[in-house]
């Protein structure tokens, strides 16, 4: 992957995964023992982090290993293991118990690796995963079943019949990245084990502690020969997309999606890319300010900022700009009190590389706290390298204020917020909108009907939200994915399942009544009997 | 009385008589009013004429004689309904580029509904037999395709196209319901209102006659439109799925609603020219996209009809269709589409799915692949027969889901050769050269590939390893290849069993009916998942068998081919065979973006979701999630 990388942007969604730590540290960790934020002289959590990694690493597989698995998988697929629906339940609830039994482990690795507590995890991750789980073992049976359709008068419906059958792709390669490590490796793993596809997960190496807890405990729980967790750097990365996958489904950046596509393109293998982008927030006078308010911050400020659907800036009616701003401080205040670094439910950046671009940001393109500045600093804008923190941050500027925040997508708990005249709002946040790569959520606040419509006839994003932000992931009936530079491919529920079926259209034609019209030699008298049929 | 000679009396010019050749001075000719087809339509956005750079041509005649010849050959070998005719001034500029321009903006034809007074000249009648009488079919496709080369798109002006196209969609013109419905409509007239043109096309393009032509493209087509006419405004109509507890159903809306994915690019072949170029595009016009078509040069009489027809019907602003060769091709990749979809070879897939990859655009690849059939003992040979033979002479072989293959019971083998052998004869008489319902290779390069792997590897009728059982007469200047049925061992080394055949050569191989199971699917997982997969057999295990252990984009029991008629069954590859899956409502789904929409209610804010987290916070969210 590194070649892709070359002169790009540094980029927070990135599967940025570091080279060798340079940081050699005498006494490894062992595990959750080892949580020391409250002890900062000894080990601060960027040291920790480094450290981690360094230790992580010397489980990663090797190119020659990759090959043995990837045999293994192929041996397994092709032996129809996977094919039972009772093999496929049995592993679903395996995996269900995987997240009982093991959820106190995997909530203190998001921790380690994001500072991500317990309510938080389970909220966003764990429950998420577990209630795809509890969903596709009750449905399974109804989703493997195959769906009649109509036969024409032709084809002598009655006596042939027309199905469409859920087969496994195969072998499917599932590339995961940091910011919500399990979701977002574990999601996919359940349809594509409901599908019965064998499957190669690779979670990224920053959330080290995550991905070092899925490989082992899906080796524990999980059947290895069909199911492996292969944790690595690029190269690793590499010799998987190289080899010939049936379905790839990568989350994380567009950079590193395109060269997932291009890959893929030599095996023609289908991809479903689940990426990121600039998701808008609009705001129009009409909006209930109090609600949006703490919706908006809690979509921003969640895992600090580090969501693919957070909302990432703000165009607001020039008339409510201040009090929206007061209104956001003082939901930050309240959700994680004055010092929010002491807030138990704030978040950390994930890791040195990340953090350093947003405070070089921050710091490099003149943010001022002065009252009237092009570029003002609103609130926030604190941070602290050793403990990888950053403050809750709110921006206020035009939207012609030649700013990276307003160019990239952020990835971080800074929220830039720009204002239209009230009247023309719509019209030129949809321009706006129109004239940048097609985003993966979209925001809406608004009680005014008219508004709300023409946004949703006159722009296109992954999904739209009236009134809401990031939770339309927790609604499994609402099939989440991008579109355009956002991704490709939609998933939750049925639709993972789906993602990892081919519907195999059948046709069981009855030997009877072998009209001799269809074949040659075709004489008029049969042209006209063919004309009255098709 | 000839289109040629009819406009000819219309054409001023400074100095007709100016010899082309003597290219600086032709430029400086203005406004010449010159009566040309509508096809020009294309030259006309890019402001570019390029009927000056076919070399065989230009020479040294006078502009007026190039134009007589041009016109007469354009009626020899391009026919269309005369009622296409619309007038253009030819303008060439000092600086170098010759501009047409349309001067009478009405247009005349059935846009306006079919008026039939205004038919000028009826469509000139065109005998493929006749064409071939005169000249050989190979000498006619070669001289045809340099001519079609004249309605090539500049590939200077792809990107005027294409900004336009993205212009027009993001005008938000084909929102509206009845805007897609006026254009499905256009689509059908041109379908029903060029019967006999479009015949024609595919008569000189692929000896495609009559109702061959209609069983094969033009009902699937037809029926399509009006499938999609019928439905748009449900499929149109968003979709509401179910709220959770925690959200406030009632108070909050959960929908999915369908949105156009953007400005597509549809590349289709020459096996199936017009369905395969249109058929997508009825979907992408039901979804509300732009699109531009570009079908294969190959197919030179059916692309260049539809680059005349197209802009007669269609509104140009939102739906070309360009001609060209490779280099268009390739300039039209390096562009934004929103969706590409392609029909056509693995290799060509390939390339289309890599560079679709530099701006994350979803591919629809239809691909092909050797597609098996198996025949067992329990099957029903007579009809077993018939339709394989149907399905693999077929437009001579060259159909994309045809049988490629055949692995049958050592039992029934004989009586299966014995039986196709009486199909062919039964379907295509004694001498199926003859036969109008029998098909030619599209092309020299084509019929050579196909002629030089069964002379190289030296299939005859006397050889056992590699036997000729029936068949295996050509004509190369006919670019004609016979029905031929051959056999060999299942292990034999051949390019018949490694690649795609394509053409009208049916293999079949026999393994003891024990075996059958096991070694047909060795034989299937050990080549890349195959497009379609035929099964004879009247064994429910056997099929049973089949349909669990096999993977293939479709699988048909005791039929070929004709699963493609039933829209309700949707029509894609798997793996190498392509990925994405249209026909009916999967065509319109596949250009069209479905926006999860949530509208939430702003009552009942419920505090436990924000944080601080308390422990009983924690302890609700556990309960709801």
């Amino acid at each position: 992957m590194t070649s892709t990388q070359d002169g790009e942007p540094p980029h927070a969604a990135e599967e940025q995964e570091s080279h060798q730590p340079k940081i050699s540290v005498a006494q490894p960790l062992d595990g959750t023992s080892n949580v020391s934020d409250n002890s900062p002289e000894k080990m601060t959590r960027k040291l920790l982090k480094e450290a981690a990694i360094a230790e992580s690493s010397k489980n990663y597989s090797t190119v020659e290993k990759v090959d043995e698995d990837y045999a293994e998988l192929r041996a397994s697929y092709q032996s129809f293991k996977t094919l039972p629906i009772s093999f496929r339940l049995n592993q679903l609830n395996a995996l269900l118990r995987l997240f009982t039994e093991g959820e106190q482990d995997i909530c203190a690795a998001l921790y380690q690796d994001l500072h991500r507590n317990m309510p938080t995890a389970y909220m966003t991750e764990i429950g998420l995963v577990k209630a795809e789980i509890t969903e596709a073992i009750k449905n399974l049976k109804t989703w493997m079943t195959p769906v009649g359709v109509s036969t024409p008068m032709m084809h002598i419906p009655g006596l042939t019949k027309s199905k469409i059958f859920y087969e496994p792709l195969g072998l499917a390669l599932i590339m995961s990245p940091w910011n919500y490590p399990v979701l977002l490796a574990m999601q996919p793993l359940v349809g594509a084990i409901a599908a019965g596809c064998c499957v190669c997960v690779k979670p990224s190496t920053i959330s080290c502690h995550v991905s070092d807890t899925l490989a082992r405990l899906a080796a524990k729980y999980l059947d290895t020969s069909c199911y492996k967790v292969i944790t690595g750097t690029h190269e690793i990365s590499d010799k998987l997309l190289s080899l010939k996958w049936d379905a790839i489904f990568f989350t994380g950046s567009a950079t590193i999606g395109k060269h997932v596509m291009r890959a893929a393109a030599e095996h023609l293998c289908p991809v479903t890319l689940e990426l990121g982008g600039k998701s808008p927030v609009i705001i129009d006078a009409s909006a209930n300010l109090d609600v949006t308010a703490r919706r908006l911050a809690m979509g921003r400020y969640m895992n600090a900022g580090q969501t693919c659907v957070a909302p990432d800036y703000v165009m607001c009616a020039s008339s409510i700009k201040d009090k929206l701003i007061d209104k956001l401080k003082k939901c930050i205040v309240d959700f994680y009190g004055d010092d929010q670094q002491k807030s138990d439910d704030y978040a950390r950046i994930v890791a040195t590389r990340q953090f350093s671009r947003l405070v070089g940001l921050l710091r490099d393109e003149g943010w001022s706290t002065e009252q009237g500045a092009e570029k003002q600093l609103c609130f926030g804008g604190v941070s602290d390298e050793d403990d990888l923190y950053i403050q809750p941050t709110i921006l206020s500027c035009s939207i012609d204020t030649d700013t990276a925040f307003l160019r990239e997508e952020i990835f971080g708990p800074i929220l830039p917020i720009v204002s239209f005249p009230d009247d023309q709002l719509a019209l030129l946040a949809a321009q706006h909108i129109n004239s940048h790569p097609k985003p993966l959520a979209m925001y809406v606040f608004s009680g005014n009907a008219q508004l709300k419509e023409y946004l949703q006839t006159h722009t296109s994003s992954g999904s739209l939200s009236f009134n809401e932000c990031v939770l339309q992931l927790s609604i499994p009936s609402l099939p989440f994915g991008g579109v355009g530079e956002s991704g490709m491919g939609s998933y939750h529920e049925k639709k993972t399942f789906e993602a990892f079926s081919h519907a195999k259209p059948i046709l069981d034609k009855t030997n009877a009544f072998d009209i001799g019209a269809r074949y040659p030699p075709y004489t008029d008298g049969k042209l006209s009997t063919i004309k009255k049929f098709l | 009385m000839p289109i040629s000679q009819y406009h000819l009396e219309s054409m001023t010019c400074s100095n007709p008589d100016q010899k082309l050749a003597e290219r600086n001075e032709i430029w400086k000719i203005h406004n010449v009013n010159i009566p040309l087809y509508c096809f020009f339509t294309h030259i006309l956005i890019s402001n570019n004429c390029e009927v000056a750079h076919t070399p065989s041509l230009i020479g040294t005649r006078s502009l007026r004689t190039f134009l007589r010849e041009l016109l007469h050959l354009l009626d020899t070998k391009f026919p269309i309904p005369a009622t296409h005719i619309s007038h253009y001034t030819f303008e060439m500029s000092e600086h170098s580029e010759a501009q047409i321009h349309e001067t009478t903006p009405t247009k005349l034809g059935t846009q306006a509904g079919s008026d039939t007074s205004k038919k000028l000249v009826p469509p000139i009648p065109v005998d493929p037999i006749l064409v071939r009488s005169s000249k050989s079919r190979k000498e006619m496709r070669a001289e045809s395709i340099e001519l079609s080369k004249t309605y090539y798109t500049p590939v200077s002006s792809a990107e005027t196209i294409h900004n336009q196209l993205v212009a027009s969609f993001q005008s938000y013109k084909t929102l509206p319901l009845e805007y897609r419905l006026s254009q499905l409509h256009a689509l059908e007239n041109l379908l029903q209102e060029n019967e006999q043109a479009i015949e024609q096309a595919l008569a000189l393009d692929l000896n495609r006659v009559g109702p061959n032509a209609y069983i094969t493209e033009i009902s699937t087509l037809r029926h399509e439109v009006k499938d999609a006419i019928k439905n748009l405004p449900k499929w149109m109509e968003g979709t509401k799925v179910p709220t959770p507890l925690i959200h406030i159903p009632f108070l909050t809306k959960c929908s999915i609603v369908p949105e156009p994915i953007g400005t597509v690019l549809i590349l289709s072949p020459w096996n199936y020219p017009i369905m395969l170029a249109l058929h997508p595009l009825i979907g992408a016009i039901a979804a509300g996209c732009c699109a531009l078509v570009k079908p294969s040069s190959i197919s030179c009489h059916v692309s260049t009809l539809l680059v005349r027809l197209f802009p007669r019907y269609l509104d140009p602003s939102c739906y070309q269709l360009v001609t060209g060769g490779h280099d268009l091709a390739d300039k039209l990749l390096t562009f934004r589409w929103d969706h590409i979809f392609f029909t056509g070879s693995v290799e060509v897939g390939r390339t289309i799915q890599e560079k679709a990859s530099h701006f994350l655009c979803p591919v629809t690849l239809e691909l092909g692949g050797k597609s098996p059939c198996i025949v067992d003992a329990s099957a029903n040979i007579d009809v077993a027969a018939r339709r394989i033979a149907m399905g693999k002479w077929m437009n001579a072989g060259q159909t994309c889901v045809a049988p490629d293959y055949v692995i049958v019971c050592d039992e029934k083998k004989d009586e299966l050769v014995t039986k196709l052998k009486e199909c062919i004869v039964q379907f295509f008489g004694a001498e199926q050269q003859k036969s109008a319902d029998f098909g030619r290779m599209v092309s020299e390069k084509h019929y050579s590939k196909c002629v030089d792997t069964f002379r190289q590897e030296g299939w005859a009728p006397d050889n056992s390893d590699k036997k000729v059982e029936f068949g295996g007469f050509i004509d190369e200047d006919d670019l004609y290849i016979q029905p031929t049925i051959i056999t060999c061992s299942i292990d034999s080394d051949t390019r018949f069993l490694r690649e795609e055949i394509f053409a009208p050569f049916l293999l079949i191989t026999s393994v003891p009916n024990s075996e059958l199971s096991q070694r047909a699917k060795e034989f299937i997982h050990a080549r890349p998942k195959p497009l379609s997969m035929y099964v004879f057999s009247t064994d429910p295990a056997f099929k049973e068998d089949m349909l669990r252990h096999t993977s293939s984009g479709s699988l048909t029991f005791n039929e070929t081919v004709l699963q493609l008629q039933i829209s309700d069954l949707p029509f894609g590859g798997v793996g190498e065979s392509g990925m994405g899956k249209y026909h009916g409502k999967n065509t319109f789904e596949i250009f069209t973006h479905q926006k999860s929409v949530l509208d939430k209610t702003n009552k009942f804010d419920y505090d436990t979701r924000y944080p601080p987290y308390t422990s009983e916070k924690t302890e609700t969210i556990k309960k709801h999630i």
